[in-house]
């Protein structure tokens, strides 16, 4: 189908064109009020094609179910390309690498379990959060997804990567007057990873703990404690967003003009690795078929590098690193549809020695977060304030009381100048793998 | 189709669902973007297919797929009905209703489909190259987008509908710095209708006046923190009307008793000034549907009148679980995806106060204008929303410029302290995922309204 896709945008009078194929089969178990409620298996394959004519990039999406509409898709991608201007920064598509990249990051368990057997997986960590009594699973999901993907262009590079997820996203609430929620995510390209029992486990801890939860009133100032998921929202929002050099190029990151300069705190050391196989976007070349290779991003606190897409490399004249991604960490729908993006592969956080457990024993006064509203953070100034759904407010060493409806206040890049503990709890969470952080110095309001 | 449709129903029915139905639906979407006065983006996307749900007891079975060939579809009706038996919910049968039919192409002046790319290219080139004229601009965005959706549905009740939905977002971003500091201001016009959205729109003005506002917030000041009085601007007003209250007012979070808003019909839940519904009838809004995606008609639910809980948003689903009518509010994404309770237009009434007057009212206090993004909270009904900016307010004047910051509190508290809510309704399109995915058009807004509440952060 891709090399129809090319054909049909040659003949149509493209100088360069490239079609990128995904096929995808994804099943999904949904879970409602305790009990399984929807079993959904769905099959997708879609088509992205981009051209060059002349100088003018022009591209098209389609889901396809014929060869007709593939060329179809080709065709109008030509069509597009001279409605616009001649583009001055972008020269072509990626140039075909020594041999033909053939990449699986795939847990074949995923792609034959049968639609029975996700359902019953589910049952089980629904069965391991749930008690009769106290606590239920209003909502949430299990996902199974298969994939294979393909890159080509008129450069004969072919590329083709094939991948499995499992995703899972569930909340457990405490039953009474004053429900507490907790949640959990769950994101591996291997079915084994997932321990039912262990993540209902937590589920049920998380709720318990939340129902204790009170309103939290005056104001401190505190060192904090961010868990892997809230961290890892928060660094998309930040740090991931001043590595792209589409933001840099821009003049909209924070680290543009920063190469070489001390940028965090010396504890931090970011790294890519596109070659690390518990990652769900794993793998050694990027969705335009550009090579992708480990990177020091930062190192202890220095800025070493940016991300780059074909578009950005011919933009500020450097080689690409093979981050120009149209995938998701959650989903395999729709994938093709996805306009190419600078995204970190697997973004590392070097973990440290101590547990989470060790590092809040050692807290004088802080603050060690278990969910927050939505860890969002502005991307061009850092600043946040963060609903706060349930936190643990520490005294020397021990926790005193559980908290809520409060703002959690600070800024992301300051923050990540001002650390004060690396943990050893590195977690998967969308494409990174990050551990708890101890950071200083954030505020927290409460209502007066 | 239509009558591949009903085949599908059949064979689902034959594989015993108790209720089922059949939904193609077809996605074609223009975007145009450009970026420092060089288009980034021009491409058309198109997505089509068949989504099949049964439902047997209180479960349902879905498949999708993306052939529009008959075998295909009856092979995925019979995966469905197959499906369906795999869950374990229990649930009440859903009522038989006299299927609708019919065929409705939606009303515009000027369909998309029928005005040359280059106009649209014309108008995203004229709103990116006005930002230039500000000198603190270091980076211009505009973009355009339409969305041309048919929908096809059969069920088991005889419904056999076809209808045709079109929006169109027409938005700008100027990033401005001074060396020191870098800030944002956005613009958008969006609504459901054709061309004509965009008709008579002077988007130069729209460019530039963005760009300034973008170069005003650079001497603007950090926000105070703590609990003050605050006036919500339209955009605020919205979030907490859609994120909290509406979230929590979608009537398949009350039959699991998630909300916090369950069994508080006919309870005083709010301020006397405040009235809140979700109507998916006005026909120029970005979340307006003439039918849900189960084939429901739209409807305007009234869901606060004068500050006393009247009642949720329904779909067939929760409608019988409820013993209550179905509001039209079940819908999906596209036909990959599943279809639940959700939202259409949700919005605080307008009341009877002008700006001027709130403001002068506040001793100390905070106006609000525009907002980044919110979150739901059903469980809790905590409030939580990101400001653009705001201004100062004192001794009843607007003084200083704000940057960003963050509003919370509990929803019902603030409610209850609301004492005053503007004349002037306005709405702001969007798209809403509840979860991680599933995002639907809708709009959220409201009036001004002044409350007491939470500000703190960035």
């Amino acid at each position: 189908m891709v090399l129809e896709a090319i054909r049909a945008a040659k003949v149509s009078g493209a100088n360069q064109a490239e079609a990128y194929v995904v096929r995808s089969r994804s099943v999904s178990a949904y879970v409602d009020d305790s009990n399984v409620k929807s079993v959904e298996e769905k099959l997708d394959l879609g088509l992205s094609v981009r051209v060059l004519k002349g100088g003018r990039l022009g591209q098209a999406s389609s889901s396809i179910s014929s060869l007709q509409q593939a060329q179809e898709c080709a065709r109008t991608a030509v069509r597009n390309s001279s409605l616009i201007p001649v583009d001055k920064v972008f020269k072509g598509f990626a140039l075909s690498a020594k041999g033909q990249p053939w990449f699986k990051v795939k847990d074949p368990k995923v792609a034959s379990l049968p639609v029975e057997e996700v359902a019953e997986r589910l049952k089980e960590v629904v069965g391991a959060a749930s008690e009769p009594k106290n606590v239920m699973v209003p909502n949430g999901l299990l996902r199974l997804a298969d994939l294979e993907s393909v890159v080509a262009n008129t450069h004969d590079l072919v590329a083709r990567r094939e991948a499995s997820l499992v995703f899972l996203m569930l909340s457990a609430m405490t039953k009474g007057t004053r429900p507490g929620e907790g949640t959990e995510l769950f994101f591996s390209p291997y079915l084994k990873e997932l321990d039912a029992g262990k993540v209902g486990s937590s589920l049920k801890a998380k709720a318990k703990a939340a129902a204790k939860a009170k309103a939290f009133k005056g104001r401190m100032k505190l060192q904090v404690a961010l868990p892997p998921h809230e961290l890892s929202e928060m660094l998309q929002g930040s740090i991931q967003f001043a590595l792209s050099a589409e933001n840099v190029n821009r003049k909209r990151s924070p680290l543009a003009g920063q190469m070489g300069k001390k940028v965090t705190d010396k504890r931090l050391t970011l790294i890519d690795d596109p070659m690390d196989r518990r990652g769900v976007l794993s793998s050694p070349f990027d969705d335009e078929g550009t090579p992708s290779r480990r990177k020091t991003l930062i190192k202890d606190g220095v800025l070493k590098g940016y991300l780059n897409d074909l578009y950005n490399s011919q933009l500020s004249g450097v080689e690409p690193t093979g981050n120009g991604l149209r995938r998701s960490t959650s989903d395999t729908l729709g994938n093709y549809q996805l306009g190419v993006g600078i995204v970190p592969i697997c973004l590392l956080i070097k973990p440290g020695t101590k547990s989470i457990e060790d590092m809040v024993g050692e807290m004088d006064h802080g603050l060690l977060v278990e969910k927050t509203a939505s860890p969002e953070v502005h991307p061009i100034t850092g600043d946040f304030g963060l609903e706060v759904r349930c936190a643990y407010l520490v005294e020397k060493g021990e926790v005193k009381s559980t908290v809520k409806h409060c703002l959690l206040s600070g800024n992301m890049f300051r923050a990540l100048s001002q650390i004060n503990g690396v943990a050893n709890d590195a977690t998967v969470s969308r494409n990174l793998i990050v551990p708890s952080v101890l950071f200083e110095d954030f505020e927290l309001i409460g209502s007066e | 189709m239509q009558d591949i449709l009903q085949k599908a129903v059949d064979r689902m029915l034959s594989g015993k669902a108790h209720f089922c139905d059949a939904r193609f639906q077809r996605l074609r979407r223009l975007n145009v973007a450009m970026v420092d006065g060089a288009v980034r983006t021009l491409t058309e996307d198109k997505i089509e297919g068949v989504c099949l749900r049964a439902r047997y007891d209180g479960s349902w079975g879905y498949a999708s797929t993306i052939s529009v060939e008959q075998g295909e579809i009856l092979q995925a009706a019979s995966t469905a009905a197959k499906n369906a038996r795999l869950g374990s919910a229990k649930g009440r049968r859903i009522p038989e209703s006299k299927g609708e039919r019919g065929s409705y192409k939606a009303k515009v002046k000027w369909h998309p489909s029928k005005v040359p790319i280059e106009e649209k290219l014309a108008l995203v080139k004229d709103l990116d190259q006005a930002q230039r004229d500000v000198k603190s601009v270091v980076n211009s965005n505009a973009a355009y987008v339409e969305s041309v959706k048919e929908t096809m549905i059969a069920n088991s009740f005889d419904v056999a509908l076809e209808w045709e939905e079109i929006r169109g977002r027409l938005n700008c971003m100027s990033i401005v710095s001074n060396g020191t500091r870098t800030e944002v201001f956005y613009d958008i016009v969006d609504g459901s209708g054709g061309y004509e959205l965009f008709k008579s729109l002077d988007t130069a003005k729209m460019g530039r006046s963005c760009a300034k506002e973008a170069d005003r917030m650079l001497s603007a000041k950090r926000c105070p923190s703590g609990e003050t009085t605050c006036i919500t601007d339209p955009m605020i007003s919205g979030m907490l009307a859609h994120e909290v209250m509406g979230h929590a007012s979608e009537a398949d979070e009350i039959v699991k008793k998630r909300s916090f808003l369950t069994d508080v019909t006919g309870k005083k839940v709010a301020s006397d000034l405040i009235n809140l519904v979700d109507d998916g009838t006005l026909s120029s809004a970005h979340g307006y549907i003439p039918f849900d995606d189960e084939g429901t008609r739209s409807s305007r639910t009234v869901i606060i009148d004068k500050g006393v809980y009247q009642g949720y948003m329904q779909s067939l689903e929760t409608a019988a679980e409820m013993s209550a009518r179905p509001t039209g509010n079940g819908r999906a994404q596209d036909h990959h995806r599943r279809v639940f309770v959700r939202m259409t237009n949700t919005f605080f009434e307008a009341g009877d106060w002008k700006l001027e007057e709130m403001i002068e009212g506040v001793k100390h206090g905070v106006l609000t204008d525009r907002a980044i993004s919110g979150m739901e909270d059903p469980v809790g009904g905590g409030f939580e929303a990101k400001a653009l900016r705001g201004f100062l307010i004192e001794n009843g004047k607007v003084t200083d410029m704000i940057r960003g910051f963050t509003l919370t509190g509990k929803a019902l508290e603030i409610l209850k302290t609301t004492d005053a809510v503007g004349k002037k309704l306005e709405l702001d399109g969007g798209t809403c995922g509840k979860g991680v995915e599933d995002f639907v058009p809708v709009s959220s807004g409201g009036p001004h309204c002044r409350s007491r509440i939470i500000l703190g952060g960035g």
